[in-house]
């Protein structure tokens, strides 16, 4: 009964972790030399403060099709449940 | 019957980590504000030695404080009022018109929830330095509306057309129009999906940290997340009062957010399993 609601609050959690960048910024802002980034602020000191844009760009694509990726799953998840039902 | 009540203390524990869990850090961050920075660092956690009200006080007489709040209200204001404006009337047309590629333009829509602003910093920060709305309010609204439609164009939509065809028919019948069916019976109807919508996308543009940090660089018209980082010295910071900042301008939010909380939970669900 619960698992489209579980299902999706996951595949949400997962999605919005892929993004962290607030606590990031906060607490290391990527430091000690960039061992600490998550994917957009990784993008966001690369591609916007040293205004390397190409390869801003290439990371934010990188993530997208990690996302992608996982709402590709997500379907699959969701169109097996309605088969299922 | 034994085994019943064993089911339901450990419920109930459950339930009660969960709830500590996600009240830890609020509740730490408001008597937090409370404490001296020497206090914090020896004990996070429990209540202060001595209670320094300073804190919040100093911050709420201050002007910058309201004008932090000012420019948050402002960009989170006119973000809800116009994610709903067309959010709305796009959901509203999706559901109730049939045209060639509606279909295709709502799964495109929808495609918006899977494109998350992350990725996407790069090129909406080019193209609004192109249009010259770099350090202004418009900005940050405009792409915080744009982002927004995705999630609640879904939303709206799942709602409206489950709401009874009848109604429209009968409407339809005594000639009514299209713009009429939408203000007068559509909106009026659709009230607890408009007000999960507006929360959601309320809360969201109050917290919004990344975006604004891209688009604004002049001190006046920061929003708060950015105002934080004024407390944060070259030498120190001042953790009791960024605590009492973070908790003077979080209740806002809290508040919207609890005051359609039945809302918010009856309404994404209804709109999720439909899919």
């Amino acid at each position: 009964m619960m698992r489209p609601v579980v299902v999706l609050s996951l595949f949400f959690s997962i999605l919005g972790s892929l993004q962290t960048f607030a606590i990031i910024a906060a607490l290391t802002d990527g430091g000690p030399s960039n061992s600490t980034h998550s994917a957009v602020s990784y993008l966001y000191t690369f591609g916007i403060k040293r205004m390397r844009v190409g390869f801003g760009s290439a990371v934010g694509v990188v993530l997208f099709i990690i996302c992608v990726l996982v709402m590709l799953f997500y379907k699959r998840l969701f169109m097996r449940e309605k088969e299922a039902s | 019957v034994k085994q019943g009540s064993l089911f339901l203390y450990y419920r109930w524990v459950l339930l009660f980590v969960a709830a500590g869990l996600c009240l830890l850090p609020l509740w730490a961050t408001v008597l937090g504000g409370f404490k001296s920075t020497g206090d914090l660092r020896t004990n996070p956690f429990g209540l202060p030695k001595e209670w320094i009200t300073d804190n919040y006080f100093s911050i709420a007489a201050s002007t910058r404080f309201w004008g932090l709040l000012w420019n948050s209200f402002i960009i989170t204001f006119f973000t809800v009022v116009f994610t709903l404006l067309v959010s709305s009337m796009a959901a509203f047309t999706l559901a109730q018109l049939r045209f060639a590629g509606r279909r295709w333009i709502g799964t495109y829509l929808s495609l918006g929830l899977t494109f998350p602003f992350a990725t996407a910093v790069l090129p909406v920060f080019i193209r609004v330095r192109d249009m010259g709305l770099l350090d202004s309010y418009w900005g940050v609204i405009l792409p915080q509306i744009a982002f927004n439609l995705g999630f609640s164009v879904v939303l709206l939509r799942g709602f409206f057309s489950e709401l009874p065809k009848e109604l429209f028919e009968a409407a339809f019948l005594d000639g009514c129009s299209y713009p009429r069916i939408f203000w007068q019976i559509t909106l009026p109807l659709s009230r607890p999906i408009l007000a999960t919508v507006g929360v959601l996308a309320l809360v969201g543009s109050w917290n919004e940290f990344l975006l604004p940090l891209v688009m604004i660089n002049r001190d006046e018209i920061y929003p708060w997340p950015l105002g934080i980082m004024q407390y944060q010295g070259q030498y120190g910071t001042d953790w009791g009062r960024v605590l009492a900042f973070v908790s003077l301008t979080m209740a806002p939010a809290i508040f919207f957010y609890l005051l359609a909380q039945k809302h918010i939970i009856a309404g994404l669900t209804s709109g999720a399993v439909k899919g």
